[in-house]
């Protein structure tokens, strides 16, 4: 029901896959010295290192040796280190529920009105969590007040039947939404999880 | 063309969360470290000692040491399954369900969770009769189940078991409905 970070993730690990990849298939060509001979072959006068020749350049010490070099270190790895940060905070789950709706009123001299999604995902919920076999929901509302969208999470019990309760919610609990807000819902989207404990546990009206 | 929902779809292929989050950890162990290492050589003026050791030990490596060799062949592994897992679409999260009649696609999406599909296929097959104990596995595509039953002879219990399985799952409205493969063993 929330949104989570597929596609930024996928990018991410194809870039860096990718980067890994050239790199270990330049190792493995640098060490067999296929290099060597493709270098030769191509003609582009690109002398490659030899299998024999040191893995390490000669002139790293100097490159590291004056002071710039530690500061130009230490700005790129806490740069480095905000994005992987931003990274793994873009895996939590987001709700990206609508804010406050506004009702009426496109002209301010009449006064507007709003009603917070809250409001309205609270009935959604108890009307859907009176249904027969149902044990519990959760809604969200997402979009506008003018193409309003509602995402509900059904929680079942394993005996209820399922068409049925989904047809309830289509022809009750989704209209009395699209009276109280004057305005017919985008989309409706449910999904089922079944719990193993049983609706009205505890009570039982005689 | 009416524009995007705002919503997601419920039916999405992994999000690759897992292989991300550990990746993200240790990009950010490795710039917590170089951060450390820069920081001590702007206030100290000199380079931890244990870089000096690691470097003496890099420039005696030729090319072709089996040390690089192991490392090149590992770097490539590695780039290949991140590349892989970022290609390949991966399992659905939810299982599709058919919508109330003449509902607009667009408009009504049903699912369940993988899990919800599990558990109404346990909580059927632990109500049959002859049955002792179950496991269940569950995709949108397939519904594996594990029996176990006291019945010296099983008779016809698993074609009876798959059956019925399948004619829930299609009460239930699951679209496409899952195949079901049901395994009887006799605990006696």
């Amino acid at each position: 029901m929330r949104q989570t970070a597929g596609r930024l993730n996928r990018t991410w690990l194809a870039v860096i896959g990718l980067v890994t990849l050239v790199l270990g298939i330049a190792g493995i060509l640098l060490a067999s010295g296929t290099a060597g001979t493709l270098a030769q072959s191509s003609g582009a006068g690109i002398q490659a290192p030899q299998p024999a020749d040191p893995a390490l350049p000669e002139g790293v010490r100097d490159v590291f040796a004056p002071d710039i070099a530690a500061v130009i270190l230490a700005v790129l790895a806490v740069l480095v280190g905000v994005l992987a940060l931003l990274w793994l905070l873009a895996q939590i789950p987001r709700r990206n529920q609508a804010r406050a709706l506004r009702l009426h009123g496109n002209d301010g001299a009449t006064g507007y009105t709003t009603c917070e999604p809250k409001v309205l995902t609270k009935a959604v919920e108890e009307e859907t969590g009176a249904l027969s076999g149902v044990t519990g929901a959760t809604a969200l509302l997402r979009g506008s007040a003018a193409e309003p969208e509602l995402t509900i999470d059904v929680r079942v019990d394993d005996r209820a039947d399922v068409q049925e309760i989904l047809e309830k919610i289509h022809t009750r609990v989704a209209s009395n939404l699209e009276t109280a807000l004057e305005t017919p819902l985008r989309k409706v989207a449910v999904l089922f999880n079944v719990t193993s404990h049983r609706q009205n546990d505890r009570e039982v009206v005689l | 063309m009416s524009p995007k929902p705002a919503s997601p779809a419920l039916r999405r292929r992994s999000s690759r969360s897992l292989p991300a989050t550990f990746l993200a950890v240790l990009l950010l162990l490795l710039a917590a470290a170089a951060t450390w290492i820069g920081i001590t050589r702007i206030t100290t003026g000199a380079w931890p000692p244990f870089l000096a050791a690691l470097r003496q030990y890099l420039a005696s490596l030729a090319w072709n040491n089996p040390a690089v060799w192991a490392a090149a062949i590992i770097l490539t592994l590695i780039g290949l399954i991140l590349l892989l897992t970022a290609i390949l679409p991966g399992k659905h999260n939810t299982a599709r369900i058919k919508g109330p009649e003449g509902a607009d696609e667009h408009f009504a999406e049903t699912a369940m969770s993988r899990r919800g599909v599990a558990r109404l296929a346990a909580a059927h097959v632990d109500q049959t009769d002859g049955v002792d104990a179950s496991s269940v596995k569950a995709t949108a595509k397939k519904v594996d189940i594990h029996v176990r039953t006291p019945l010296h002879e099983p008779g016809n219990l698993q074609e009876q078991l798959t059956g019925s399985l399948t004619r829930k799952l299609q009460d239930v409205g699951l679209n496409p409905v899952p195949k079901v493969s049901v395994r009887v063993r006799t605990t006696t």
